[in-house]
């Protein structure tokens, strides 16, 4: 038996955070990063992505599309993640069209995913964040393409991307995408990853 | 061989995880079976989404294994359950067509809510499916259906072949997994 999806270790954590932390070093008003992780520890590498950058100060918008808000709370409460600092958009319960749960952390969009709406969304969460250093956080990009199509997901990503780069130098707020690396291959992946500043493929 | 790589699998699998198993050609059925032997014997209750093998070798297997069949839901994709005993039947949710997957949806979440804590949802061949659905309808639906169990916490079991499937597909799939491992 070959198991592809133990736990990330403490060193596969290091092989995410430390790249992170270069480039968010080398953008100190704020970065564009592609994140490339492995398929078969894809949520593990997430958390581990978002413990990295709570860890460099950060707080932040988690854009959901993988995995419902209830389910992240509790893996992120299991594994000592701060809370607080969080804000979640959760797009996989409305993709799903499952029961949405109230809750002050959660904001919710209207059940069409407007992408105009849901930039705004990200935008009025990042205002309830008050520390220095912000980060909107995709989960997944590729699986929005399964629910829009995918000129509606690009236009998603460009004009998040124009957003955040025009308030860059007064808000300090960076923007984190991440990809499968199964699915890196994609053309609109492949077209985004021109516009970011960098892309950081991890192999654990 | 298996019994004992899947029994392990899934005894390391925490209550609401999920976990994709992936096979050699040919011992999907036997994968199956196997993992649904071992969420019994941990006390699980749930559903089979049968797409693997026709439906009275499944009795027959659940049989051989003496399975608590008042534990498990079978939604039967795939027919032939001329010799199904009629004590089963309760237990049986006929799907006339594999393609209607809006059907399975609902089936799946109504039944979801009528079973008992500490519950499982088994696909027990993912690549069957994929073969008779369009990949990105098929890819929707497992999003639907793994939020959905999420939500509910509920453990999922996912069989597949190894290799001939959908390589986007797969890795949308795999993302959506807490594992993946390979029988």
């Amino acid at each position: 038996m070959s198991d592809e999806g133990t736990d990330v270790t403490s060193g596969d954590k290091e092989a995410i955070i430390e790249p992170l932390v270069r480039t968010m070093n080398d953008h100190p008003a704020g970065a564009v990063v592609m994140l490339e992780l492995p398929t078969e520890a894809y949520f593990d590498a997430n958390l581990a992505t978002v413990e990295g950058l709570l860890k460099l100060g950060f707080e932040g918008v988690y854009v959901s599309v993988n995995r419902p808000f209830p389910n992240l709370v509790e893996l992120f409460g299991q594994r000592g993640i701060d809370l607080n600092k969080l804000l979640f958009i959760d797009i996989a319960t409305l993709l799903a069209d499952t029961e949405r749960t109230d809750d002050p952390r959660c904001i919710h969009v209207s059940p069409e995913i407007d992408i105009d709406e849901l930039v705004r969304a990200i935008y009025t969460s990042l205002e309830r964040l008050s520390g220095p250093k912000r980060f909107v956080f995709i989960d997944s990009l590729t699986t929005i393409t399964l629910y829009k199509p995918l000129s509606e997901t690009l236009r998603f990503s460009e004009f998040l991307l124009r957003t955040i780069r025009k308030h860059h130098d007064i808000q300090n707020i960076s923007l984190v995408v991440n990809v499968a690396a199964d699915l890196a291959q994609k053309r609109f992946i492949q077209d985004v990853a021109l516009k970011v500043d960098e892309v950081i493929k991890v192999s654990l | 061989m298996i019994d004992s790589i899947v029994g392990t699998a899934i005894e390391e699998l925490p209550e609401g995880g999920i976990v994709l198993l992936e096979t050699g050609e040919g011992t999907e059925p036997e994968v199956g079976v196997q993992a649904m032997r071992q969420l019994l014997n941990q006390g699980y209750s749930g559903m089979v989404l049968s797409a693997g093998q026709p439906l009275d070798k499944l009795i027959e297997r659940c049989k051989d294994e003496d399975f608590d069949c008042e534990r498990l839901l079978i939604l039967d994709c795939v027919g032939g359950g001329a010799k199904c005993p009629k004590e089963a039947s309760d237990q049986i949710v006929r799907i006339d067509d594999i393609t209607d997957l809006t059907l399975i949806v609902v089936s799946i979440i109504s039944s979801i809510k009528k079973l008992p804590a500490k519950k499982f949802l088994l696909i027990d061949d993912i690549s069957a499916m994929l073969e008779k659905n369009h990949p990105l309808f098929f890819a929707r639906f497992m999003h639907i259906i793994l939020t959905n169990i999420r939500n509910y916490n509920m453990s999922g079991v996912l069989v597949s072949k190894k290799d001939g499937i959908n390589k986007m597909v797969r890795a949308e799939i795999a993302q959506l997994c807490d594992r993946v491992i390979e029988i």
